[in-house]
């Protein structure tokens, strides 16, 4: 056929098959669009060429990448545009090989690039957002005088091309045709499809008779022509327009991967119609679509037993095989990409959360003190970590934090503090300014290994279990509540700190109270006090602080229920946006 | 890619190759002609009437094959190159490397030089 404008595009991935298989889908457009077979073979080598180039030394990465080929046929030109995102190639840069004198010293290094300069008419390139665009144009050959184009005719168009339909017709069973019936529109329709590919090569007459019996339809705007389980009983051809055919529901998004398209000369339905299996996807007609129904039947007994037919279908259906191979590589490959990083989540995950003692009771075998912790985590891979240990018989080590950003590097950072506080914690207890040294260690580590600027706030503190003693350092971090026995719940008290990993010089202070017996005290970090209610409202201090006073028992663990209760209530059902990590402590006191 | 030897008298071999020399076509060639072009001295006639598409891969097949030809003291020639095929052969400077014949006559008087 010869459409003034079309547009047709390729996309590949960069493997060896690429070659081939940007070489196929441009031999089959150029038989199809009736390009000659001149400016076939020469956007044949000029596309092998290049797609062979970005193949071997685009990219330096084993992952996947896409190479973009369109074509666009302008009733004067051709052009072909390659893309890739891989390292800027500019073939115009590159001087002429110097030709060889010898066989011997022949190298053939740059032949491939100088071929497409040779046999492209133009050639252009611009880099842009990181990829490479090679532009290629030639004229467009002529159609109405085939002497005047380069390309020598096919020996089959060319006798179709001189042959005048006389009236009256003998058909091909003997029968007359006194005079041409058609309208002029479906006489236009009729010649055009004797060029489309199925009919390639087959004698005009052979088919004549059948297609003028066939029905043409006009389709209105994306009408469904066919979808998955329904029966489908006809081969239609495109003679105008484009249908879409989508493998998912093309009420979805329509993502211009997410379909392939039957453009005008090509067909659709065969598949259906030769394995009798109901159509397997959604086939819709875009806007001008005119299609021509051949009815299984006539299809079967009248075009298949035509040789040429019968070859062209095949080459067609291998045409499309390569492409949609092409496609579910692609697809498997990305595939493979996601699981990898979704597992290597899972195992962030995991080993994060195998770090926190998540045990309930903390610590069973110390009757002076309650220690419970619960912490939900808002996507696979948070930032929120708290910590508890005994450091000797007597003290305990309390820690709470949170590491800003999400997922990997956070999940990473928030490892190395938590490794860093345990070792910290355990040197050189007892000495005077252990716990400030903690604190300024842990900052310091941050600060000077920080390439991602990532920081994290952190609460630590140290209860001396034998007299109620807490001494703590703040970070940035939330005040922790105190719930003192007989009394209304407060903020703690805690020195103004920034938070750790921004400046390694830091001096950290320290603060101190007693905890009398049944005192508590919880830690928590801003997934709490951040929660939103379903009006955007925030959780707040004052609503923490209150839900503490409300409680009827005061123990660690109801601590926890109830502030996770209230939270729930407050937020509706829906998932919170922040990890939520409470820590609470009782101290009960030596009896 | 097809590719067919076959002895002529005066001791050339005529190998004849039939369909696409471009990726898979020289894949597909690469054994059997390197095997047929470079195992032994001979004086080789390479029919290329029926090549289709020839691209820089299936010029690098031809050209080693020729060189290893010459480094044995054989000679290699090609001939009936359909026009576009003579001019990627040209573009390339191959023409200057080789020499191209336009049939199997002018062939055989290269040969026999």
């Amino acid at each position: 056929m010869h459409s003034a404008h079309a547009r047709r595009s390729l996309r590949l991935i960069n493997d060896s098959g690429a070659i081939s298989a940007a070489s196929a889908w441009l031999r089959t457009l150029g038989e199809h669009f009736e390009l000659g077979s001149e400016l076939v073979f020469r956007l044949d080598l000029c596309a092998s060429e290049l797609v062979a180039n970005i193949v071997s030394y685009a990219f330096d990465d084993e992952a996947p990448h896409t190479i973009a080929l369109d074509l666009i046929l302008e009733p004067q030109s051709v052009k072909l545009i390659v893309a890739d995102d891989g390292r800027e190639f500019d073939l115009l840069a590159l001087p002429d090989p110097v030709a060889p004198v010898t066989l011997e010293e022949a190298s053939l290094g740059g032949l491939g690039v100088h071929l497409v300069r040779q046999f492209a008419d133009q050639v252009s390139y611009e880099r842009q957002d990181g990829r490479n665009r090679l532009t290629l144009a030639w004229p467009r050959p002529g159609r109405r005088d085939p002497s005047a184009s380069r390309a020598p005719v096919r020996r089959g168009i060319e006798r179709r091309r001189q042959h005048t339909v006389g009236f009256p017709l003998q058909r091909g069973n003997g029968s007359r045709i006194a005079r041409d019936a058609r309208s002029g529109t479906e006489r236009r329709a009729l010649g055009f499809i004797s060029r489309i590919g199925l009919f390639r090569d087959v004698p005009y007459a052979l088919i004549e008779g059948l297609l003028a019996h066939c029905p043409q339809r006009d389709y209105p705007d994306e009408y469904v022509v066919l979808e998955p389980g329904v029966r489908n009983d006809n081969v239609a051809l495109v003679l105008a327009g484009r249908l879409r055919v989508h493998l998912d529901s093309p009420h979805g998004n329509g993502q211009p991967g997410d379909y392939t398209s039957i453009g005008a000369g090509e067909c659709a339905g065969e598949l259906s119609i030769i394995d009798g299996e109901p159509a397997s996807a959604w086939v819709i007609a875009e806007p001008g679509t005119r299609l021509l129904l051949i009815d299984a039947h006539a299809f079967f007994s009248e075009l298949l037993p035509l040789p040429r037919v019968a070859r062209n279908l095949l080459g067609m259906m291998a045409a499309r095989m390569r492409q949609a191979n092409h496609q579910v590589i692609e697809r498997i490959r990305n595939t493979m990409l996601l699981e990898r990083l979704q597992s290597e989540m899972r195992t962030a995950e995991e080993i994060q959360l195998s770090m926190l003692p998540m045990r309930s009771p903390m610590f069973p075998e110390h009757a002076e003190i309650e220690c419970e912790a619960n912490i939900q985590q808002a996507r696979e891979v948070g930032g929120d970590f708290f910590d508890a240990f005994f450091i000797d018989a007597e003290r305990l080590f309390i820690a709470i934090g949170d590491v800003c950003g999400k997922g990997m590097p956070a999940a990473l950072l928030m490892m190395r503090t938590l490794t860093t506080l345990r070792s910290e914690a355990g040197r050189r207890q007892g000495q005077k300014g252990h716990l400030e040294r903690v604190m300024e260690r842990i900052n310091r580590k941050l600060a000077l290994n920080n390439d991602s600027l990532l920081f994290a706030s952190l609460f630590i503190g140290l209860l001396d279990t034998g007299n109620g003693n807490l001494r703590y350092a703040n970070a940035g971090h939330m005040r922790p509540a105190l719930l003192r026995q007989g009394d209304r719940a407060t903020l703690l008290k805690v020195p103004r700190n920034p938070i750790a990993g921004i400046d390694p010089s830091i001096d950290y202070a320290l603060g101190e109270t007693r905890l009398g017996a049944g005192d508590l005290l919880l830690l928590y970090t801003d997934g709490v006090t951040e929660a939103n209610s379903p009006d955007s409202e925030l959780f707040g201090d004052a609503r923490l602080l209150a839900t503490l006073d409300g409680m009827t028992e005061r123990d660690a663990a109801s601590a926890i229920c109830a502030v996770r209760n209230a939270m729930r209530k407050f937020c509706g059902n829906r998932a919170p946006a922040d990890d939520v990590t409470l820590l609470a402590v009782r101290y009960l006191g030596r009896n | 890619m097809k590719m067919d030897s076959q002895p002529l008298d005066g001791g050339i071999t005529l190998i004849t190759l039939d369909g696409r020399l471009d990726i898979e076509g020289a894949e597909a060639l690469d054994q059997p002609f390197t095997y047929a072009t470079s195992t032994h001295p001979a004086k080789i006639a390479v029919d290329l009437s029926s090549v289709s598409f020839l691209a820089s891969i299936g010029i690098r097949t031809l050209l080693s094959a020729a060189r290893g030809q010459a480094s044995r003291g054989g000679k290699l020639v090609l001939f009936g190159a359909q026009p576009m095929i003579r001019r990627v052969l040209n573009t390339a400077g191959v023409d200057q490397l080789l020499t191209l014949c336009d049939d199997l006559d002018a062939a055989r008087s290269a040969l026999a030089d």
